[in-house]
């Protein structure tokens, strides 16, 4: 297509958006809440499903040793399940070590423990098993058997939380794709909407248009740009609402330590790219919609 | 140039406002379609540039089948025909420049040929020094020659009038008739549809075709026609 062709088209899209402003602000709110609402989901759930994916990795299984237990037996423990083919590591805790690492982790909390005599946190086996064998099978499997083991009291894996976490990213997944898809179903509308008010007030100038002999893409192609600048617009505007919205968030409020960290670590710019993309989408879809269904002779 | 075989139309319903039509324009032809109103007139003219289709028949326009023709190859065949609308279709907040520019503006051209032309239509018309006017703001005969430069801006090589002298008086009549006729001059062939027999009294050299109640009463040279029919009216008189 000539470039003086394209300019004359934008210039009609423009003015198009010039006879109504306001339907245009109208317009491009609804396309830029509906995606930021969007966005919003995605983020936090690409957040949770990425945490999860890490924690996954570690495979962690805690093993708590009875008070009875000796330092040495308890080596003699550990040499055992180290011959295990799952375990990847193995490490004591001793008693002390453990009160150790309660009072660095949990500083502010650390008073509660200055008035008891007795050290009350168990020595423990903490196990790091093999990626292949980190099915929750195996696992509940491992710990079975690690808990028969004399001296040992209680075992301990991070996989009923987690567990409860998927299940919740999962409904969160469910529902955001259900609301996401109604309101980009609702934006398409609005577009399409927008754009029959635009062409209902064009009419008669269309009209004369095509007695004169403009093509049907001639009359329709300004009207597709007018779609694509208020899916962009919407998009930009939704993007730059999110990026404020997340900064805002990871500032102020006190999420999990691990979710916040993440957020540092989101593909943002991918984010912003698949908005625009979306917008565009949404754009020509809104358009097609309602010339499809008001140019017809 | 424009060739209609047997054509009919019917609207819906079983009345035709054309019945078995068959009338020839040739290149460079002054043809009138007249009768009396709600005669078919505005029917055939809109036959010919595809604003409705014929219900049976032929219609060669230019070479071109216009029952065969499909809906994308409207565009290109209205582009060789400017039509002059009874009601001018001008756009009223628009400027006379806008207006006539329109028509070359929807073929893709480019802005400083778009100025040159329209310029050149409306000297051709007389309102060169109007270009600028709102088209509301302007007089009925202003606006007649606004409709008629917009028929002629894109060099069509046939230019279809409906009714254009309907609401003018006697010498904007003619002079608007003038218009026409340089048009013709100049190559163009002119189909202009009147029920004012005075209007064919002017062109004794022009083609006619007579409509009455969608049938085509008599055709022919212009000077016979009106002889002709003057002739059967009066003994019609006679007898009553
Ligand atoms: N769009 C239409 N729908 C139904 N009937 C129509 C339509 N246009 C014209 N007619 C009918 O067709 C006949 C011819 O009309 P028209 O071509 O406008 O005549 P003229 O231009 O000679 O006055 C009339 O009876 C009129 O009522
Ligand atoms: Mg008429």
């Amino acid at each position: 297509m000539r470039l003086g062709l394209l300019v004359y088209f934008l210039r009609k899209a423009l003015g198009n958006i010039r006879t109504n402003p306001f339907l245009s602000m109208v317009t491009l709110s609804t396309i830029a809440i509906s995606m930021l609402i969007l966005g919003l989901f995605s983020l936090i759930y690409l957040n949770v499903q990425q945490s999860l994916h890490q924690m996954g990795g570690e495979l962690q299984i805690t093993a708590y040793l009875q008070e009875t237990v000796s330092s040495e037996q308890a080596k003699v423990l550990r040499s055992k399940v180290a011959d295990w083919p799952e375990v990847e590591g193995i490490t004591y805790i001793s008693k002390e070590q453990a009160l150790a690492r309660f009072r660095s982790q949990l500083r502010e909390y650390a008073g509660i423990l200055e008035g008891l005599k007795e050290n009350p946190l168990p020595a423990s086996l903490e196990l790091t098993l093999m990626a292949q064998y980190g099915r929750s099978g195996n696992i509940k499997e491992l710990s079975t058997r690690l808990g028969r083991l004399p001296g040992v009291a209680e075992v301990q894996y991070g996989r009923k939380w987690m567990a409860k976490l998927r299940v919740f990213v999962e409904v969160m997944k469910l529902v955001g794709i259900t609301v996401g898809g109604l309101l980009l179903i609702a934006t398409i509308f609005v577009i399409s909407n927008t754009i029959k008010l635009t062409f209902y007030s064009r009419r008669e100038e269309l009209e004369i248009m095509r007695l004169v002999g403009a093509t049907d893409f001639f009359i329709k192609a300004p009207f597709l740009i007018e779609g694509l600048l208020h899916g962009l617009g919407g998009a930009l505007l939704a993007a730059g609402g999110l990026s404020l919205l997340t900064l805002f968030l990871f500032s102020h409020l006190d999420l999990p330590l691990r979710l916040a960290m993440m957020a540092g670590s989101l593909p943002t710019g991918q984010l912003v790219a698949g908005f625009l993309g979306l917008g565009l989408l949404l754009g020509v879809l809104g358009s097609m919609v309602s010339l499809r269904r008001f140019l017809r002779p | 140039m424009i060739q209609l075989y047997h054509v009919y139309k019917a609207y819906g319903g079983d009345q035709y406002a054309l019945h078995d039509v068959t009338l020839t324009a040739d290149k460079g032809d002054f043809l009138f379609i007249t009768g009396p109103s709600g005669a078919g007139k505005t029917t055939l003219l809109k036959l010919i540039f595809c604003a409705e289709p014929a219900t049976r028949g032929q219609l060669l326009v230019d070479g071109v089948n216009l029952q065969r023709l499909k809906r994308s190859g409207i565009p290109y065949l209205r582009r060789k025909i400017g039509v002059v609308f009874q009601d001018f279709k001008l756009l009223g907040e628009r400027t006379v420049f806008a207006n006539v520019g329109l028509t070359l503006e929807v073929t893709g051209r480019p802005r400083a040929y778009i100025e040159k032309k329209v310029r050149q239509v409306l000297r051709l018309v007389g309102l060169d020094a109007k270009e600028n006017h709102l088209c509301c703001r302007l007089s009925g005969g202003e606006q007649q020659r606004v409709a008629i430069a917009r028929a002629v801006a894109a060099n069509p090589i046939i230019v279809l009038a409906d009714e254009p002298t309907g609401n003018l008086d006697d010498e904007i009549t003619l002079e608007i008739l003038e218009l026409f006729r340089e048009i013709n001059r100049r190559g163009t062939t002119v189909v202009l549809a009147t029920h004012n027999r005075e209007l064919i009294r002017k062109v004794p050299g022009a083609k006619v075709g007579m409509l009455r109640q969608g049938r085509l009463v008599a055709a022919g040279v212009a000077k016979q026609v009106m002889a002709q029919r003057s002739a059967l009216e009066m003994s019609s008189q006679g007898v009553l």
